[in-house]
């Protein structure tokens, strides 16, 4: 039992966690039609990716700082994501009036 | 086990079953504001993790950018692309047995291979002054060691361990030649008191022969499981310094290795410094998306003639 505590094995238990993030995001991304749903599910995948990086480069030695400053990255590029996938939905909303991704199969209307 | 370790454990599994039971009602969720707010925990979690790494800035960029930014804008487009009335049917989800069978056979192959595979994991190096002999400088030791296996614990003695163990020895202010030797002691409980015996050495050489910074690395191999404790000293024509333990407490502690002063100085210079370039790329990128953003979700305007 102690062998699956935090404190003995952080680094297994993090990716573990990651794991469960990014297989949760990714069934959101392929089931869900809502667009917006789908958007969270990358949210999802992403933050499981940037558990793994931070988690990588705070305990494997000798590594540097790389993996954090890559999370940031990661973090600025979602919130670029974000803000261009949100106007898209919005945009497919104003000319169909729904959002699903299943229907929106045309650049316009 | 100390009590700081007892809640350290508590609150990481409470914030990671925060995490699964977030992402979990983000997948099945059928009300999509209830996703919103069930991604909204997951965010804090994740945040709580990073915490847990001692990766305080990333922490706060979390929070800050993610739930203060990203989130919000998801809950604006969940409220402005839904009648909030037909909450029933927002958020429609098609599962089939093909998806939720591969997304388990991929959660399983990622957590066989995190659990199996053995990480290295470094303990914090320890600095150590040895006494100066006579017409000799004192010299400062600083030995850090790499462990090659998940499966350790520290247990009142020492170490157990199976795999391998890197030492190595920097020592500072001498000249000549000299050698570093290891040494890995192998313990036996006997009527409640640890005995320690020699288990193996290890030798190497100095790379340089110069007066400054010196280092020197050892290794052992194949190791059995069993309590250890490890020590280095130096040793010259003119004889050998004191043994010097590894790891806190002048034992093989197996402890990870963190930053113990957090991440904020060491990613403000590395932005100044080698990642200027991405960083100048990501702001333009940022003020990009944003008049992108603009562009797309303006309305459109229809000139007469």
């Amino acid at each position: 039992m102690t062998d699956y505590l935090f404190s003995q094995r952080p680094l297994e238990n993090l990716l573990v966690l990651s794991a469960a993030l990014f297989v949760l995001g990714l069934y959101t991304i392929v089931t869900r039609k809502n667009a917006v749903s789908v958007l969270m599910g990358v949210e999802l995948v992403l933050n499981a990716a940037n558990v793994n990086f931070v988690a990588f480069s705070q305990y494997l030695p000798g590594r540097g700082i790389h993996g954090s400053m890559f999370t940031i990255f990661v973090i600025l590029l979602a919130a670029a994501e974000a803000a261009v996938a949100l106007a898209i939905i919005i945009g497919i909303y104003q000319n169909f009036g729904r959002v699903d991704v299943d229907q929106a199969d045309l650049m316009k209307e | 086990m100390p009590i700081q370790e007892i809640l350290l454990n508590i609150f990481f599994y409470a914030f990671a079953l925060v995490a699964l039971g977030g992402g979990i009602a983000v997948a099945v969720s059928r009300n999509i504001v209830r996703s919103a707010f069930a991604l909204l925990a997951v965010l804090f979690a994740v945040a709580a993790m990073y915490g847990f790494m001692r990766a305080d800035f990333i922490l706060v960029a979390q929070v800050l950018i993610y739930v203060g930014g990203i989130l919000v804008l998801i809950i604006f487009a969940v409220m402005l692309t839904h009648k909030i009335t037909d909450v029933r049917l927002s958020n429609e989800s098609a599962p089939g047995p093909a998806a939720i069978f591969a997304c388990l056979c991929l959660f399983f192959a990622l957590a066989a291979v995190a659990l199996s595979y053995r990480w290295e994991r470094a303990a914090p190096s320890r600095e150590a002054t040895v006494p100066s002999r006579e017409g000799q400088p004192p010299i400062r030791l600083e030995l850090s060691m790499t462990q090659g296996d998940g499966r350790t614990g520290v247990t009142p003695g020492g170490t157990v361990l199976d795999g391998f163990v890197r030492c190595a020895v920097a020592a500072r202010g001498q000249g000549g030649e000299a050698q570093a030797r290891f040494r890995l002691e192998r313990g036996v409980l006997k009527e409640s008191v640890w005995q320690w015996s020699e288990f193996r050495t290890a030798e190497a050489r100095f790379r340089a022969a110069e007066p400054g910074t010196r280092r020197a690395e050892g290794s052992f191999d194949r190791l059995p499981p069993g309590p250890y404790r490890w020590s280095a000293r130096i040793e010259d024509f003119e004889g050998e310094t004191a043994w010097v333990a590894f790891g806190s407490q002048g034992e093989g502690a197996a402890a990870d290795f963190v930053s113990e002063r957090g991440l904020t100085k060491s990613i403000g210079s590395a932005f100044m410094g080698p990642y200027l370039l991405p960083f100048e790329l990501v702001s333009v990128l940022l003020l990009a998306a944003l008049v992108g953003a603009a562009y797309l979700a303006r309305k459109e305007v229809h000139r007469q003639g």
